[in-house]
C-alpha cells in the first residue's frame, strides 16, 4: 500500500511555479500493478520517483512500508569510468550483499545482459543498448516489493525485448509493478489500474483501459483547443505564399490541417514533412528546426502528422474516420510491412529518427 | 527483503562509495594517488631549495624540510577534504538514484579517502626521511597525532558545511577555492607564527587552520612550543561550522536529493 497524503509537487521555471502534483490525496491498493499515463511534462516520471521515494514532494506527505527497486533500465546510475563488473558489485555493495550473493549475482547479470567482454570493460564504451541490458538485468536480480519502471520495454533489438518482456512477467509473479509507458500495448499487458496526471490532477481508475481512454480524451481535447484558436488568422510560409488560414495551406501542400497546427504549436513552425515554416500573420518568421522531442516509437506520416507511437496515431485515425473500421493494431500493423504505406488510408508512415 | 538498521546500511553504503572512489581516482587521473606523494615532495624540494639559497639561518635545531613536510601533508588533507566536499554531491549525483544512498554519504567516503591518502602519504614521507638521514621523531607523538585527528573533525565539519551552501549557490565553491590560494601563504606552513612581527602574527592567527598547523609544529619539534596555539578558537571552529552543516544539511537534504 502506497498512502499519499496532501501532496504538492512543483518546479520552479523562471520564477513560475509548475505544478505536477496540487493537493493529491489518494491510496494505492495492495498487489496491484499500476500504470502511469499523461502528456510530455505532466510529470510521469517525477510521480514515479516520488513513490519510490528518490524524490521529494514539495509539501505533503508519501508513506508505504514497502520496498522499491531503483527506476529500472536506468543508465545513469553507472560510473562510466568502472567496468559493468565493477558498477554490479557497487550496487551489490549497498544492499549489503554478502560475497557469496555477489557472485551469483553477478552471473546472474553478465548471463541476462549478453554483453560478452563489454562486462569487463568500462561502461563509457557500452552502447545505449548495452548499458539498458546491463541495468535490466541488475534489477531483476534484486527482490523488491515493487519494481519501477520508467519506458524502457522498448530497448534493444526484438529478441532482447522478447527475452525481458518475458523475464519481467515472470519477475511481476513475486512482486508488483509501478509503470510509466507511452505504449498503450504494454500497459494493457502488464497493469491493471491506471492513473492519468493532468495539469497537477491525479486521476485514478480501477481498470487500466479506462485509464487509457481518458488519456486519449485529454489528447484530443487539447488538440481541438488549439484547433478553434489558430484556424481564425493568416498563415505565411517561407517559400512567400500567404493563406487565409491553415485549411487552406493543409489544401494548397496536401497536407493534414493537424500537422501545420502541430508544427505551429509545437515546433516553433517548423513543419517536418514539407520541410518549410510556417508563421502566423503578425509574427516574425522564425527558422527551420528540427523536432526536439523524439524517440525511437516517434512515427511520422506522409500527412505531416508527427505520433509518439503507432498506439496513438491509430487511435488519431480512428477518431476521424469513423466509418473505416479501423482495427486497434492498423498502424502497427503497417509499420511491420516493408513500405509502412497503408492502403486504407493512403498515408506512409516512416519513423521519425530515420526521416530527420 | 529483510530489513537492515540504519547503521547498517550507512556503513555499507560508505564502504561500496569509498571503494568506487578508490578505484575511479585511479583509473580517472594517470597520476591518481602519486600526485598525494609528488605535489607535497616537489613543495618541499622547491622552498627547500629557496631557503639555502637565501642563505637563511633561521630555525635552528629543525631540518626545515621536515618542517615543510609535516606542514604540506596535513594542510594538503584539509584543502582535499574541503574541495572534495563542496563537488561531492554533483560527482555523486547519479547514484542518488539507489534509496540507499544519501548525499551525507559521499562526503563521508570521500573523507575516509583523503584521510587514508594522508597517512600512507605519511609513511612513504617517514621512509624517505629515514633514508635520506632526517631527524624525524616527534617530540610527543600523541600531541601530533590528536591534533592531526582533531584537524580532520575540523576540516569535515567545514566539509559538510561548505558543501550544503555549494549546492544551493553555485558561485560558492567558486569563491572558496580562489581563497584557498592565499590560504597556502597564511597557514604557517613556510614559518612559525613565533617569527613574525606583531601586527602580522594577530592578522594571521584570525585564521583557524594556522592553530592546527602550529600545534602539529609545536607538538612535533623539540625547539617550538605552541604558546600561540589557541584551542578555545580551534574549539568554535570545530564545534560550530559541523553543529551548522549538519543542521542545513538535514534541513535541505530531500532539496539536495530532489534538484
Amino acid at each position: 500500500m502506497i498512502r499519499l497524503q496532501n501532496v504538492t509537487k512543483y518546479f520552479k521555471t523562471e520564477g513560475e511555479k509548475k505544478y505536477i502534483l496540487k493537493d493529491v490525496s489518494f491510496t494505492l491498493p495492495e498487489g496491484v500493478n499500476l500504470g502511469i499515463l499523461g502528456r510530455n511534462g505532466a510529470g510521469k516520471s517525477t510521480f514515479l520517483r516520488m513513490l519510490g521515494g528518490i524524490d521529494f514532494p514539495s509539501s505533503g506527505t508519501i508513506t508505504s512500508d514497502k520496498s522499491f527497486s531503483w527506476p529500472m533500465g536506468l543508465a545513469g546510475g553507472f560510473q562510466g569510468s568502472m567496468t559493468g563488473r565493477q558498477n554490479v558489485k557497487f550496487v551489490c555493495r549497498i544492499y549489503g550483499k554478502n560475497e557469496e550473493e555477489i557472485t551469483s549475482i553477478i552471473s546472474y547479470v553478465q548471463e541476462f545482459a549478453e554483453i560478452g567482454e563489454y562486462f569487463d570493460m568500462p561502461i563509457k564504451l557500452y552502447s545505449s543498448g548495452m548499458k539498458s541490458r546491463l541495468s535490466f538485468g541488475l534489477s531483476l536480480a534484486f527482490e523488491f516489493d515493487y519494481l519501477i519502471i520508467d519506458e524502457t520495454l522498448s530497448v534493444g533489438d526484438e529478441n532482447f525485448k522478447k527475452k525481458a518482456t518475458a523475464a519481467l512477467k515472470k519477475k511481476i509473479e513475486s512482486c508488483n509493478v509501478l509503470l510509466v509507458s507511452h505504449s498503450m500495448g504494454t500497459l494493457k499487458e502488464i497493469c491493471d489500474v491506471g492513473v492519468v496526471l493532468h495539469e497537477g490532477v491525479l486521476h485514478y481508475f480501477n481498470k487500466i483501459e479506462d485509464a487509457i481512454g481518458y488519456y486519449h480524451t485529454i489528447n484530443m481535447q487539447t488538440s481541438v483547443q488549439k484547433n478553434n484558436v489558430v484556424q481564425s488568422s493568416a498563415v505565411y510560409c517561407d517559400d512567400g505564399r500567404v493563406f487565409d488560414d491553415i485549411n487552406a495551406a493543409a489544401i494548397f501542400y496536401k497536407m493534414r490541417p493537424f500537422s501545420i497546427i502541430q508544427a505551429l504549436e509545437k515546433n516553433n513552425g517548423s513543419h517536418m514533412f514539407l520541410k518549410k515554416v510556417f508563421y502566423k500573420d503578425g509574427h516574425p518568421k522564425p527558422l527551420f528546426q528540427k523536432w526536439q522531442h523524439f524517440d525511437d516509437a516517434t512515427i511520422i506520416g506522409s500527412d505531416g502528422v508527427i505520433f509518439e507511437n503507432a498506439e496513438e496515431a491509430t487511435s488519431f485515425y480512428r477518431e476521424r474516420f469513423i466509418n473505416k473500421k479501423i482495427d486497434e493494431d492498423h498502424i502497427a500493423n503497417v509499420l511491420l510491412t516493408e513500405e509502412k504505406f497503408s492502403a486504407l488510408l493512403s498515408v506512409k508512415f516512416y519513423y521519425l529518427s530515420e526521416f530527420q | 527483503m529483510t530489513k537492515r538498521t540504519s547503521l547498517s546500511i550507512f556503513s555499507s553504503v560508505v564502504f561500496a562509495l569509498f571503494l568506487r572512489e578508490v578505484q575511479t581516482r585511479f583509473g580517472t587521473k594517470r597520476l591518481g594517488y602519486f600526485w598525494a606523494i609528488i605535489d607535497p615532495l616537489s613543495m618541499v624540494i622547491i622552498f627547500s631549495l629557496v631557503k639555502s639559497a637565501l642563505a637563511d639561518k633561521s630555525m635552528p635545531g629543525i631540518d626545515y624540510p621536515v618542517f615543510l613536510a609535516t606542514g604540506f601533508l596535513t594542510f594538503n588533507f584539509f584543502k582535499a577534504v574541503m574541495n572534495g566536499s563542496m563537488s561531492s554531491f554533483d560527482a555523486n549525483r547519479a547514484l542518488f538514484s539507489y534509496k540507499q544512498v544519501k548525499p551525507v554519504d559521499t562526503l563521508f567516503s570521500r573523507f575516509l579517502l583523503e584521510f587514508l591518502v594522508m597517512f600512507a602519504a605519511i609513511i612513504v614521507f617517514i621512509c624517505f626521511g629515514m633514508y635520506v638521514g632526517f631527524s624525524i621523531i616527534p617530540k610527543d607523538f600523541s600531541m601530533v597525532l590528536f591534533a592531526v585527528v582533531w584537524l580532520g573533525v575540523f576540516a569535515f565539519g567545514i566539509g559538510i558545511l561548505f558543501a550544503v551552501i555549494a549546492s544551493f549557490y553555485e558561485t560558492f565553491a567558486k569563491i572558496i577555492s580562489f581563497l584557498s590560494t592565499p590560504l597556502f601563504f597564511l597557514s604557517g606552513l613556510l614559518y612559525t607564527v613565533e617569527s613574525l612581527p606583531q601586527t602580522a602574527r594577530e592578522i594571521v592567527l584570525y585564521n583557524p587552520v594556522i592553530h592546527f598547523i602550529e600545534m602539529i609544529h609545536g607538538n612535533y619539534f623539540l625547539v617550538l612550543d605552541t604558546q600561540y596555539v589557541d584551542y578555545e578558537y580551534m574549539m568554535y571552529w570545530t564545534v560550530i561550522p559541523l553543529f551548522f552543516g549538519l543542521y542545513f544539511y538535514k534541513k535541505s537534504q530531500n532539496k539536495i536529493l530532489s534538484s
